[in-house]
């Protein structure tokens, strides 16, 4: 590739030298400037871009080391190439190991000049490259969206600079993250940045089809291949190629699949059903799972070798608890999208209910956080969001119901067993009947746990405010009552309920 | 004796390398800039000779360091030229010194100085010695000479009075002990080097 234009420095005080110099790279299309000493060099680096820095080795007020060390220092993007004399070539050694790109020895007769002619372009391109990432790092940095994805953490830039990287490559790539957490986003954002962005986007979900369904919709079938295909059909594959196909839930695909999938992918070739010749497909395949993928592996659910294929990159999405830097950006978009859609004049969230939505957890991730503003915006009358209006029904009866119970070393079986009893209890909204089903149980087993428990606390209640205890025999407690009573974490204001 | 001209001539190589090689570099350079574009059909020769006479300057310095490096490599003429010793050393040391930004001047009345009756080996080893000190004292030197009848007498000087740190240092005592023997007096003052030759 050449480089027109590119604008080269040459630092040296050997005016006869610089003159020949910038003649010879002027008529190779170069734009040069010229620098009689270090500290002049610089300078003119200081204020102007040049792709390539041509520095003696020894040069007054500032020497090609210094001017090298001073560049590392102030982080000035160029390619120095030192050129020495046959004396100094440890020194120019000691330049590479402080990051020049490389030097040329002097007497730079024809062939050490041709050799400099060579060796430019590399530079430029290794600017050029550096020069790029540099954009994209800082442009990435002030990304508060990227495709359909929003976020502007840390996590978040990283997923979109590994993206950037990936995208334009053909290579497979693996999305891992709960539920929730936009692994389709990032497959359409993988497919719009590459050169298949024209090509067709194919989203598979393994999990919500049947096996044999899954294999027809995923390689097709030709006509009379089973009882009722009156015509042919082309499967996922041949309708995508030429772009990419997003399997969802990857993990969850059959066995047998699996082995045609691995198929495809090592041949690039597939056969639809009842059909006997190979049809050659240009695919990219993306894939996704919120599974362990090395317990999955373990128990066979998936083949290690079809991972190996599909797993060339791996790109692990956080959940949505670990970037809380972008929970107000997302509450705000989805509030501000979903008030214009639905005709409201709703402006923000109120303190309270920005507190909770800072605070919770999250376990749904963004797909959790849109569904309860969407609802908070139809249910909300005045024109700001209140946290009863964005908090979820049941949470609302319960409290905050975490989703595991934390049972500390030395508990007792009973009050572990109580803890999990009351714990399933809060979570399902106070029924009695999933409780029980839920933990292999019976209803009546439950309601002796719950009534119990519900003894336990309406006397500590009653003995904590001086009271007669009646409000507890009468079973009036409320369910975050209970909560509160079966939390463990919080022993020292309500402790746990004693043994019955 | 000669193993003391021999380390002053190493250290006279040793400073004028960079110059010697950076002025054949201009030469080669250039001539290849010459060589490239006069291969073009559609290149004047008077675009050349801005090139071709850089190239030619440069040969000259080439030429000039060559020269001089030569003249104090071959045993000196009798009686020896102080002069002319002066200037093959500062065509040397002096070259380097002011491609270092140091400023190096030579008196006129240096070209009037004639000769001396002392050994030309000790001379010229007097001569080089004071000129190498002379020249690590100061970034700004002056060279003067008082021609005499019974003596000549030469004169380094920090121009300006310069700054304290800038005083010429000692010359090797066994150049010393080498000038004495042959009636060469060498004085130092400070900023101020002079040598007194016998006629």
């Amino acid at each position: 590739m050449k480089h027109e234009k590119a604008k080269i420095l040459i630092a040296d005080d050997e005016q006869a030298i610089t003159a020949g110099l910038s003649a010879i790279l002027a008529d190779e299309g170069y734009a040069i400037d010229i620098a009689p000493d270090g500290q002049k060099a610089l300078e003119r680096l200081s204020e102007d871009r040049y792709g390539v820095i041509l520095a003696d080795l020894k040069m007054p007020k500032l020497d090609g080391l210094s001017l090298l060390r001073e560049l590392q220092a102030k982080q000035i993007p160029t390619e120095c190439i030192i050129i020495t004399g046959q004396a100094t070539v440890d020194s120019a050694v000691q330049a590479m190991q402080q990051g020049a790109y490389d030097y040329i020895e002097k007497p730079l007769n024809a062939d050490k000049l041709n050799r400099l002619k060579a060796l430019i372009p590399k530079a430029l391109e290794k600017f050029n490259v550096q020069q790029k990432n540099r954009e994209l790092t800082s442009r990435i940095e002030g990304l508060t969206h990227y495709g359909e994805l929003t976020g502007q953490s840390e996590a978040m830039r990283g997923i979109y600079q590994i993206i950037d990287a990936v995208a334009p490559s053909n290579a497979s790539v693996l999305i891992l993250g709960e539920s929730g957490t936009g692994k389709e986003l990032v497959a359409r954002a993988m497919h719009a940045k590459s050169e298949r962005a024209k090509g067709p986007f194919f989203a598979l979900n393994c999990a919500a089809l049947p096996k044999e369904i899954l294999e027809n919709e995923l390689f097709g079938h030709e006509k009379g291949a089973f009882t009722g295909s009156t015509n042919e059909k082309p499967g996922a594959f041949e309708m995508a190629s030429g772009g990419t196909i997003f399997l969802d839930e990857v993990a969850e695909m059959s066995p047998d699949i699996q082995v045609k999938l691995l198929r495809a992918l090592e041949s690039r070739q597939v056969r639809r059903l009842g059909g006997k010749k190979e049809i050659s497909v240009d695919i990219r395949i993306l894939a996704a799972t919120n599974k362990d993928l090395q317990k999955a592996i373990a128990e066979t659910e998936l083949r290690e070798d079809l991972y190996y294929r599909l797993a060339v990159v791996e790109i692990v999405l956080p959940p949505l608890r670990e970037r809380t830097d972008d929970i107000k950006l997302l509450a705000d978009e989805f509030l501000h999208r979903y008030a214009s859609q639905n005709g409201k004049q709703i402006t923000d969230f109120d303190a309270a209910a920005w507190d909770w939505i800072l605070s919770y957890h999250w376990p749904g991730n963004v797909r959790e956080l849109k569904n309860a503003v969407e609802r908070s915006v139809i249910m909300a009358r005045g024109d700001t969001i209140s946290v009863t209006d964005v908090m979820p029904r049941h949470l609302r009866v319960a409290g905050e119901v975490p989703t595991s119970v934390t049972i500390p070393v030395g508990s007792s079986v009973n009050d572990a067993r109580r803890q999990l009893t009351l714990r399933t209890f809060a979570s399902t909204g106070g029924d009695l009947a999933r409780t029980a089903k839920l933990l292999g149980t019976s209803p009546d087993e439950v309601r002796r746990d719950v009534m119990g428990l519900l003894s336990d606390a309406g006397a500590g209640a009653s003995s904590e405010a001086g009271g007669s205890g009646e409000e507890a025999s009468n079973g009036k407690h409320s369910l975050p009552d209970l909560m509160s009573a079966a939390r463990p974490t919080a022993p020292a204001k309500k402790p746990l309920p004693k043994k019955r | 004796m000669e193993a003391l001209w021999l380390e002053t001539l190493g250290t006279i190589c040793e400073r004028v390398a960079h110059e010697i090689k950076g002025a054949l570099n201009g030469v080669v350079v250039n001539v290849e800039v010459v060589r490239s574009r006069s291969a073009k059909a559609d290149v004047s020769g008077a675009s050349l000779h801005q090139y071709a006479q850089s190239a030619s300057s440069q040969l000259d310095v080439v030429i000039a360091m060559t020269e001089a490096m030569l003249a104090l490599t071959r045993p000196p003429r009798r009686p020896l030229s102080i002069a002319q010793t002066v200037r093959h050393v500062d065509a040397l040391v002096g070259a380097a010194a002011r491609a270092d930004d140091k400023r190096i001047e030579l008196q006129g009345m240096v070209d009037a100085v004639g000769t001396t009756s002392a050994s030309p080996d000790v001379a010229r080893l007097v001569i080089g010695a004071a000129f190498i000190a002379a020249v690590d004292a100061s970034t700004d030197l002056v060279c003067s000479a008082t021609p005499g009848t019974d003596g000549a007498a030469l004169c380094w000087e920090v121009r300006g009075g310069g700054r304290e740190s800038e005083s010429i240092p000692a010359i090797d005592p066994a150049v010393l002990a080498l000038a004495a023997s042959e009636g060469i007096e060498v004085q130092k003052n400070g900023q101020q080097l002079s040598i007194t030759f016998p006629r």
